[in-house]
């Protein structure tokens, strides 16, 4: 079980966050602190695995906190509005760091990237938006998800579902598990093709283009048919 | 063909008014300077003085307002220039001023009415000059206020902050979409902007989420067609030029129910052609003219490469001609 620490001055921002990290198994949320000197004293205490870190706290800034850590440090990964923030974030020793405002995905995305062998495969399934309400998807019941005009969409048995996170992100998250980009606007999960005839990928659910420069590459997995023990995720 | 949403370039300050009122000031100020320069108080010599200095301010008006309008064709990289080359000419001008009157004092014996006048017809085109180049430092600065504008400050997130006040209580999950959606925008606009060029397709990745936003608060009415050939993506752009193009057909040319918006984008000879188009039915083009295509066509070397026009189906076409460097 990774235990983690929030120390985050807003307190909505600190209970959407700890409630994004509370929906992954495998993770258990320790703490909260909503300053900085606070937040170092429960790391003392509590000794997290990991820590989600505001860069600007009262009492004790982030970098100024991460400074003031004696070894063993737990992973330290900042939260923060301004990119800038990034490189200093670094070079203490951040182990990650997120934009606020954090996403699903992209939190899901850091802890894999920190904890490759913990990772768990719900961390893989993907928010949706399915009448009203969030659904997670596994990525097994996903034939493709398409970009549409900066939404992204999940093709599934229950129709056209809007999910969180950017077709990028997606791309990085779930070709371990077979799927693949076909097109500027669209990922395929290689399991769900029915065909493939004159550029267009047969789906059950429909259609999409294929790109003319991503052939080659789709026709080469297809042949390889990659395999999709969708359970275990490869970092 | 110039539709009216295209924004007028704005007015230079040499109108007939105010170049007959800058006469006007001309005289009483050549008539006093006269008064007090010439001892003898001669009343025709102050009138002379008056007449020249109104003479020359209304013919270097005429000509600082030619000039003004045949810089407005050349974009900013044309004002620097220009700019440079005043100081140097004052310079210049001030010595040559300088050696006539020395010229003068020294071989017309007495030169004092010959300086008295000279000194009048500078002190005018001195004064048009200073004005016509605090103009095109005006322009100038709002050029850059311009820039900056659509740079920082982010009006397309201001429209959606209000969708977005509605939908925390309607629809909660959606509230959430769509404040990473803006958050992404907003972050993205300013990521692109500290380039000089993107590739087009990070362009479009942009303008998407941003028409994505846009039918956030429009509702599904709104549909885009985007025709980028594949081997264009790579096409260098400058940032936000699409986005000023898809700005505009939404604010001018999309009837209030939605409609349909195309963006496409062509090789030609001279260079990369972007186009988007709206079905022409936008609100008519009145107040607040132009603001996103004033600010594209201010960054062009050639307005003439931003044009509008208007397509047999009745849609009308902006385009946009990014010429080989």
């Amino acid at each position: 079980m990774i235990r983690a620490v929030v120390i985050e001055d807003d307190a909505r921002s600190r209970a959407l966050l700890a409630s994004y990290l509370q929906e992954l198994p495998g993770l258990e949320v320790v703490g909260e602190a909503a300053d900085g000197l606070e937040g170092r004293d429960l790391i003392e205490r509590l000794r997290p695995d990991a820590v989600f870190l505001d860069v600007e706290l009262p009492g004790l800034s982030g970098p100024q906190l991460a400074r003031s850590l004696v070894e063993p440090r737990p992973a330290l990964v900042f939260v923060t509005a301004h990119a800038e923030h990034a490189v200093e974030a670094f070079r203490l020793g951040a182990a990650h760091y997120l934009m606020k405002p954090v996403n699903r995905v992209e939190l899901a995305q850091a802890l894999t990237r920190l904890y490759p062998a913990q990772a768990r495969h719900e961390w893989l399934r993907i928010p949706a938006r399915s009448r009203g309400r969030l659904r997670l998807l596994d990525p097994q019941e996903v034939e493709a998800l398409v970009a549409d005009l900066g939404d992204c969409q999940a093709w599934s048995s229950e129709g056209v579902l809007r999910v969180e996170g950017t077709l990028a992100q997606w791309e990085e998250r779930l070709a371990p598990v077979g799927f693949l980009r076909v097109h500027r606007n669209a990922l395929v999960r290689l399991e769900a093709i029915q065909g493939l005839e004159a550029g267009v990928i047969q789906l059950p659910s429909g259609s999409l283009p294929l790109s003319r420069r991503r052939r080659e590459e789709l026709e080469q997995a297809l042949e390889r048919r990659i395999p999709g023990p969708a359970a275990t995720p490869r970092p | 063909m110039r539709l009216g949403y295209l924004d007028p370039f704005p007015r230079h300050p040499f109108t007939p008014k105010r170049i007959l009122f800058g006469a006007l000031a001309a005289v009483v100020a050549g008539d006093m300077f006269a008064a007090v320069m010439d001892a003898s108080r001669n009343s025709w010599w102050a009138l002379v003085c008056g007449a020249v200095t109104a003479l020359a301010y209304v013919l270097g008006g005429l000509w600082m307002r030619a000039r003004l309008a045949w810089l407005e064709e050349q974009g900013e990289a044309g004002w620097q220039q220009d700019l440079q080359r005043r100081r140097t000419g004052l310079l210049w001008a001030m010595v040559g001023y300088l050696a006539l009157t020395l010229f003068a004092t020294a071989y017309l014996g007495s030169g004092r009415q010959f300086l008295i006048l000279t000194f009048c017809i500078v002190l005018s085109a001195l004064s048009i000059f200073q004005e016509g180049s605090t103009e095109l430092e005006r322009l100038l600065v709002r050029q850059r206020d311009l820039a900056l504008q659509a740079r920082l400050a982010p009006h397309f997130l201001h429209g959606a902050l209000s969708t977005l006040k509605g939908a925390i209580a309607q629809d909660p999950l959606e509230a959430q979409a769509l404040v990473d959606q803006l958050a992404r925008l907003s972050r993205e606009a300013v990521a692109i902007t500290a380039e000089r060029e993107i590739p087009l397709t990070r362009e479009l990745a942009f303008v998407e989420v941003y028409l994505g936003v846009e039918r956030a608060r429009r509702g599904e009415a709104l549909q885009v067609v985007i025709e980028v050939p594949e081997g264009l993506e790579s096409e260098p752009v400058p940032p936000m030029s699409l986005q000023l193009l898809v700005e505009n057909a939404l604010r001018h040319g999309l009837p209030a129910g939605g409609g349909e918006i195309r963006i496409l984008a062509a090789r030609l000879p001279e260079g990369l052609q972007l186009s988007v188009e709206d079905p022409g039915q936008g609100e008519a083009s009145q107040a607040g003219l132009g603001q996103s295509l004033g600010i594209l066509r201010r960054r062009l070397e050639r307005a003439s490469d931003l044009n509008l026009a208007t397509t047999p189906g009745g849609r009308h076409r902006a385009t946009l001609l990014l010429r080989r460097p």
